[in-house]
């Protein structure tokens, strides 16, 4: 069992809810309004339960109520392997042979089927303050929503009517770093951030005991976010975030008349604990390929944006995220493709990914060099930062 | 006072009241029946209904189930068995050339040769000959047996950590390892202790005792054993005795641990016995003999209690497809029955969740030789500290061209989570790898192979399950009393889980309450 530390009686208490309610049915009159899986998906019920109802006894969550969005980008994550990867996370790996067997066309009506699927309501299996829950629940509504209804533009996934004892799991997993220190897991990053915020181990669980007040007929919002309330809702969550960058001490200045994503100047009061990262550069693009060839290492674009996933890999890692970081130093070597000099669009492409997005607007003062040389024949990108380390 | 009951007489009234399983208990307690007949689970032997219409559902096709169908139909219940897979036999499962190995995940196809020798036991392997359910079974539905050779003293012991890596004979290590502890014991015979302890007599004794038992020589000192076997002669030449192996090399060795005395285990002394030609012939000797109908590929949606008797839903190509039944026989794993919607009441399920999952993971490896018998081993089981565990060398086909052997058998839970994590050809790669350690040419011999984790397998999801002694003194009862007319059967609900002797002992003891109630429900008519 996966979860001993939950109580059983708990487990057996949303069982029972499970049960048929025909108590007064004749007894001749079996019920069989049960929505049966395709053929091809039958596995998935197998583990996630007669209408994918969950089944704690396998550590597989509730699917049915939440949206094909989110649970396609999951499956994606799983085939990816940012999910399911991490030696603590035994039933991720269990799920993860599961995503990869299936085609890409069968992963796509799995996805269907599943968010078709009507939910029935999940009673709470697990008990919690549930005032404190709500007051800790503040700044995950800003991504969650206040209902728990989710928030498609901001990839949040509805919480209302879920496993509780699941998403216990998750944050739990979240703030151990077995969830969401993947590279390539950019909502998970937010996410962990945001979970190891939570100041205590009770807190997980008050806080979902509050999520469990919500109607689970709360629909997740599918459409009607506007660019502004997308920027609310990360500027809410940066306000509460350390991690994501906006330590309250540290002043962004940004250019004048321009929106090109680099901050004119930081500014950072004593007493702020300052990081010197080195300096990072990429993974081979293939492996496999020449050493030092181009198919080896990739182009600009490719090698910048391996060198910032090993960079948010080794962040993650200290507590820390790219919405910290305060200043940077951009190392590019010339490529032949044009004439020597450096593919600074190229590198752009990738930095705007990390900064200047809703969900990471923390800019960071910055200076671009080309260089002769990096350390193996081929590398075209290093990049170095300095960090403020958000206050505890 | 009323006249004395004859012993006779109170086992017809015992007999009427409950069957021949309580005349069975009863002559047990009276002393008629020798005590160590206890060991099994007597077979229920059902009152004949002849055919009056009693239903009873099986929830699963596995042995208990099957059990359940054959008895239960003999004794004129109509009985409809219901199966989640393709396949019928649950766990028990020998795959052949182009059978599926139905893991969620990693789905594999047998590539073994089409050939009678070239099979692979998934799940049970071993028949111990004190498993009389099992044996009756065998014998009454003609599914031949042959002896199968479980501890083989040639077979190799080897662990990273001793030896330098290097394999060892089980003969060699087992001979020395006695004969230093013997001669270690011996040392300490005439010491004062002992002196109060044993008279001169037992103390003469207890060193022919342990100069037996170690094969020390007059002086009670270990100077090497045939035992060992020879480092050279013994047929045409002088047998020479090989150099005693470095004890602290011995100690150091995991050996000791629990694989030396393997053999000495309840269900793994010698002989034990498998089915000629796999133990699936158990499950097809049943599949014949059953005449009930067995629905496959109808996995169970919804289980409802009802107080005269139990309804089923299932998916039959799609539909949810009804059932409703006098009584219930369910050997669907626990832990997956909580994915099912049912009404059970809250204690079964409380007693439900509290029994674990358990992981167990298995290869199989066609070899283009039976290399191992050049090495003078004929079967049995070479033991080693890497992560597969266990080598089986295959009993049956020899001197055949080609073996199937067993290239892992995982104990270790960690381990078999890592196992399940790697696709088939890792597993087979590791396993290679492993092997090479023992046979230095094993990777020329291995052609394909078939890796089986019964933690991940379709409809099982778990092997075996895992009662820790609370689990036992807390739920058992309740889980092996029927909840109103639904029975949780299988090995799961036995002291014997991973064993078929466990999955019918339990059908068994189910279908004794059963038929206790059905001879009550009829008394309690014909009274009527």
């Amino acid at each position: 069992m996966g979860n001993p530390d939950l109580p059983r009686n708990a487990l057996v208490a949303a069982m029972l809810a499970l049960a048929p309610t025909t108590a007064g049915a004749a007894a001749d009159a079996i019920d069989t309004d049960i929505v049966i899986a395709p053929e091809t998906y039958r596995e998935c019920v197998v583990c996630h339960g007669v209408e994918l109802m969950g089944n704690r006894a396998v550590d597989a969550p509730k699917l049915a109520g939440l949206p094909d969005w989110y649970i396609g980008r999951q499956m994606q994550a799983f085939r990816e392997g940012w999910r399911g990867s991490h030696p603590g996370d035994a039933t991720g790996m269990e799920m993860q042979p599961q995503a990869r067997v299936l085609s890409p066309a069968e992963v796509a009506g799995a996805v269907a089927w599943a968010a078709s699927v009507p939910a029935h309501s999940s009673p709470a299996t697990i008990t919690g303050d549930v005032d404190r829950g709500a007051r800790l629940y503040e700044p995950c509504a800003a991504c969650h929503g206040t209902q728990g209804e989710g928030n498609r533009a901001l990839l949040s996934p509805p919480l209302a009517g879920q496993s509780d004892w699941y998403l216990v799991t998750q944050i739990e997993h979240f703030r151990s770093g077995v969830r969401g220190a993947a590279s390539g897991d950019t909502q998970g990053a937010i996410m962990r951030a945001a979970a190891l915020t939570l100041p205590d181990d009770q807190a997980m669980t008050d806080v979902i005991a509050y999520v469990n007040t919500f109607s689970a007929e709360t629909q997740s919002s599918e459409e009607g976010e506007t660019a502004m309330k997308k920027t609310a809702a990360a500027a809410a969550l940066a306000a509460t975030l350390g991690a994501a960058g906006a330590t309250a001490d540290v002043t962004r200045y940004p250019l004048p008349n321009s929106d090109f994503p680099i901050a004119q100047a930081v500014e950072i009061p004593a007493g702020t604990t300052i990081v010197y990262h080195s300096g990072m550069t990429p993974r081979p693009a293939d492996p496999d390929a020449t050493r030092y060839t181009r198919e080896f290492w990739g182009n600009t674009e490719t090698q910048a944006m391996s060198v910032f996933s090993r960079l948010e890999e080794s962040l993650t890692a200290k507590n820390l995220g790219f919405g910290d970081v305060v200043k940077m130093q951009v190392y590019l070597v010339g490529v032949p493709e044009l004439n020597g000099a450096m593919d600074f669009d190229g590198f752009m492409n990738a930095y705007r990914k990390y900064f200047g997005s809703d969900a990471q607007p923390n800019l960071p003062a910055r200076s671009a060099f080309q260089v002769a040389g990096l350390a193996a024949p081929g590398m075209l990108v290093e990049v170095e930062v300095v960090l403020a380390r958000p206050s505890e | 006072m009323a006249p004395p009951f004859s012993r006779r007489q109170f086992l017809n009234l015992v007999g009427t009241a409950g069957g021949s399983a309580a005349v069975y208990q009863a002559s047990i307690a009276l002393g008629l029946i020798p005590a160590g007949a206890q060991a099994h689970t007597p077979r229920a032997e059902l009152l004949n209904l002849g055919g009056n219409g009693r239903r009873v559902v099986v929830l699963g096709a596995g042995i208990s189930g099957l059990t359940c169908a054959y008895e239960l139909e003999r004794a004129g219940y109509d009985v409809t068995v219901i199966e989640a897979s393709k396949r019928i036999g649950g766990r028990n499962m020998t795959v052949r050339r182009g059978d599926l190995i139905d893991e969620m995940g990693n789905p594999q196809i047998c590539e073994f040769d089409d050939h009678p020798n070239l099979y692979f036991n998934c799940g049970p392997a071993r028949i111990p000959a004190h498993h009389r359910n099992v044996l009756h079974y065998c014998k009454t539905l003609d599914v031949p047996l042959e002896v199968f050779v479980n501890v083989n003293y040639h077979a190799w012991v080897q662990d990273p950590e001793a030896f330098g890596g290097r394999p060892i004979r089980m003969r060699e290590y087992v001979a020395d390892a006695r004969g230093f502890m013997t001669e270690l014991i011996s040392k300490a015979v005439n010491k004062s202790e002992f002196d109060a302890l044993f008279s001169d007599y037992d103390a003469e004794r207890l060193l022919a005792f342990l100069r037996a038992y170690g094969d020390l020589d007059a002086n009670n000192l270990y100077k090497g054993s045939g035992r060992a076997g020879y480092a050279s002669g013994g047929m045409t030449e002088a047998p020479t005795l090989k150099t005693p192996l470095d004890f602290s090399e011995i100690l150091k060795s995991s050996f000791w641990r629990f694989r030396m005395h393997w053999g000495e285990g309840e269900d793994q002394a010698a002989p034990l016995m498998q089915a000629v030609g796999g133990n699936d012939n158990i499950v097809r000797g049943f599949v014949r003999n059953i005449t009930s109908p067995i629905i496959t590929s109808a996995p169970v949606q919804a289980i409802r209690l009802r107080e005269d008797g139990v309804d089923v839903v299932y998916d039959q190509d799609g539909e949810p497809t009804a059932i409703s039944a006098d009584y219930c026989f369910n050997c669907i794993p626990k832990h997956l029955l909580h994915g099912i919607r049912n009404n059970f009441p809250a204690e079964y399920l409380t007693a439900m969740a509290n029994v674990g999952r358990g992981k167990l993971f298995k290869i199989g490896l066609q070899m283009n030789e039976r290399f191992w018998e050049d090495e003078d081993i004929y079967g049995g089981i070479t033991w080693t500290n890497q992560e597969v565990e266990q080598i089986w060398y295959p009993t049956h086909g020899i001197h055949g061209r080609k073996g199937i052997m067993l290239g892992a058998y995982v104990f270790d839970h960690q381990t078999n989570d890592l196992m399940a994590t790697m696709s088939p050809a890792e597993r087979i790669e590791l396993a290679i790898q492993n092997g090479e350690k023992i046979h230095p040419n094993y990777r020329r011999h291995v052609e394909n192979g078939v890796s089986v984790a019964w933690h991940r397998m379709n409809y099982q999801m778990g092997c075996t399950a895992q009662w820790t002694e609370q689990a036992r003194r807390d739920y058992f009862a309740t889980l092996q009393q029927p909840s109103g007319r639904h029975y949780l059967i299988g090995d799961q609900i036995s002291y014997h889980p991973g064993w078929q002797e466990g999955a019918i002992s339990s059908a068994h003891h189910a279908m004794a309450d059963l038929d206790q109630r059905v001879r009550a429900e009829m008394g309690a008519a014909a009274n009527g």
